[in-house]
């Protein structure tokens, strides 16, 4: 890591509770902010080590990085709310942009279902520009697959997937407030604010996913400047256990990584037009 | 699926961290030219003797049964230090090395150091997997190391005289993993009825057997496991506690296949193996966790003396 970039770790309090604020800060004035939304379940161990690497880049860049592990996630371990949800998880997030210095402009950054809070995000900070990595469309489908993959995952180490025990997701508990919260969510059709959205989507035959750029082409129909990055990766839903050793090593992950850092700092540098 | 129809309705138990008897903060484990994320919880209020190092090998500081760990033990009042090693979780760096010296083992006297520095003069080794046995192989350079917890330590990649990295424990080679699915009853159902999971099945023995893995494993020498199991059996003169925990479904317990009796005869005379239904490996379970959450706490505060046992209620943190 080279030493222009310093690592802060925090709790910040929230609410009824505090998250961990984990930030990669550059010497000098930042060019631009950005803020990873937290994951939920097997994602934030699936993608922890694509977004450590994504934000020591895009630091060594000149960009301030905040991620967080929200109330009830990781380290904010909290039995003391009904966390999480997609709504504790927006304003987790809030709450982080809410405390960070103001540096060039804001990106949000969201990965699978916290998309969908990246993208309720825009309702308070409509000029922030988003970056939706592997968006996930619709909340109920998202645990559809969560749960089919956790199949897979029992099958895959020929062991009990734990039906008869209580209701859990690789390991952590499915709160019902939870669920109910991620099934009443989706991307919308109809985007709020004015700030730019990339959408990072994974290879499909040199395509996106047919999903995405179903949106993207319904966000493009109602004039909205939607830039698209097909990444390499050719991770699928159903590989949980994947992308957890080496990541760096991943010819794939490294370039989607690589890919998206670009398109952070281009539009950084105010090089991106619309 | 109505709302919530398969999600947990009952609450957690409450706990306000705020209010807990310990407090927790971040640390900076510095190891040559890595920075690794640890996080300390000590007992409010006072300097325990005892330390526990909690390293969680491939899985992360993120990984709930490890944080409920650390503040399970630092609530019964003693410090523990969770750590993500080198090119895990939080850390920098990148885990290239899966052999037992090397960076690891520096990470792990790294973070013993950090250890004393809070006062700790009895350190507890507790770990999983693969790192289990290079935290089991580092303690014979923690002269105040006192006991080891490991949880489903890997003893069966000491059956080959040489480890190769990517093709090492034969129970976790691709092809065995394949075949496994493949002759599992629940695998042949799942395969003939769900076309996603043969895809899945597909595309996984295609990337995984592929010229490209070969060469990637080929010649890369890991470990020599006589070494490896020499260096076990040196640890038995230094009485140290070793108990292990093992599912009933996972291999790696040196019991009765003789393949292991090399490693059976180095570490009888001080290893205590604990078997559970099932499986600990991955932990992937809330089931898992609790089993590996309860024998580590046994064996924890089995260490303490009788004054040092009396710190109050014990928590139950979610």
């Amino acid at each position: 890591m080279p030493d222009q970039v310093r690592d802060v770790v925090r709790w910040l309090p929230v609410a009824d509770g505090s998250v961990l604020v984990l930030e990669q800060v550059p010497v000098g004035s930042p060019s631009a902010t950005v803020v990873i939304c937290p994951s939920l379940f097997w994602d934030q161990i699936s993608n922890q080590r694509a977004e450590v690497m994504l934000t020591r880049l895009l630091a060594a860049r000149g960009v301030r990085c905040a991620r967080l592990q929200a109330r009830g996630c990781g380290n904010a371990l909290d039995g003391s709310a009904e966390v999480p949800t997609l709504e504790t998880l927006e304003q987790d997030v809030s709450a982080v942009i809410d405390d960070l210095p103001v540096g060039g402009p804001l990106w949000i950054v969201g990965f699978r279902l916290s998309c969908l809070v990246a993208a309720a995000l825009r309702n308070r900070w409509p000029d922030a520009h988003l970056l939706l990595w592997e968006p996930s469309l619709d909340g109920r489908e998202y645990l559809r697959q969560s749960r089919r993959a956790d199949l897979f995952a029992h099958l895959r180490a020929d062991r009990s997937d734990g039906q008869d025990g209580p209701p859990e997701l690789h390991g952590d508990p499915l709160w019902s407030w939870t669920a109910t919260s991620i099934e009443r969510g989706q991307l919308p059709v109809e985007l709020t604010g004015h700030g730019r959205v990339t959408v990072a989507s994974s290879d499909h035959d040199g395509m996106l996913r047919p999903g995405v750029a179903a949106l993207v082409e319904e966000w493009r129909r109602r004039a909205r400047d939607v830039e698209v990055l097909v990444t390499p990766t050719r991770r699928k839903w159903w590989y949980v256990g994947d992308q957890v050793h080496a990541t760096e090593e991943n010819p794939d992950i490294r370039a989607a990584v690589l890919g998206i850092a670009d398109v952070l700092t281009r539009t950084a540098a105010g090089s991106v037009t619309g | 699926m109505s709302p919530g129809s398969n999600a947990l309705v009952v609450p957690p138990p409450f706990c306000n961290l705020s209010e807990g008897p310990f407090d927790e903060r971040y640390e900076e484990v510095v190891a040559g030219d890595d920075r690794l994320f640890a996080i300390i919880a000590t007992p409010r209020g006072r300097v325990p003797d005892v330390g526990v190092l909690l390293v969680h090998a491939v899985t992360t500081g993120q990984n709930r049964l490890w944080i409920r760990l650390g503040r399970d033990l630092a609530a019964r009042g003693v410090t523990s230090l969770r750590l993500d090693l080198h090119g895990q979780g939080e850390s920098s760096g990148i885990q290239r090395d899966r052999g037992f010296d090397g960076k690891t083992r520096r990470d792990v006297l790294a973070a013993v150091e950090v250890l004393r520095a809070q006062g700790c003069t009895r350190i507890v080794l507790v770990s999983y997997c693969w790192a289990a046995l290079a935290v089991l192989l580092a303690a014979d350079a923690i002269p105040d190391a006192v006991a080891a917890v490991l949880v489903r330590p890997p003893f069966e990649v000491l059956r080959a005289p040489v480890v190769l990295a990517g093709l090492d424990a034969g129970s976790r080679s691709p092809a065995r993993k394949v075949l496994r699915t493949l002759v599992s009853p629940a695998g042949r159902q799942r395969l003939i009825a769900d076309a996603d999971y043969r895809a899945w099945v597909a595309a996984r023995a295609l990337r995984r057997i592929t010229p490209q893995a070969a060469r990637q494993a080929a010649g890369q020498t890991t470990f020599d496991a006589q070494d490896v199991v020499r260096r076990l059996a040196g640890l038995g003169p230094r009485r140290l506690s070793v108990a292990a925990l093992f599912g009933t479904d996972d291999p790696g317990a040196p019991e009765s296949d003789p393949r292991d009796r090399a490693v059976r005869d180095a570490v009888g005379s001080y290893l205590r193996v604990e078997r559970v239904p099932g499986s600990v490996h991955g932990h992937g379970t809330l089931e898992a966790q609790e089993a590996v959450r309860d024998f580590v706490l046994r064996n924890v505060l089995a260490t303490l003396t009788p004054s040092e046992n009396e710190t109050g209620p014990a928590l139950d943190l979610p």
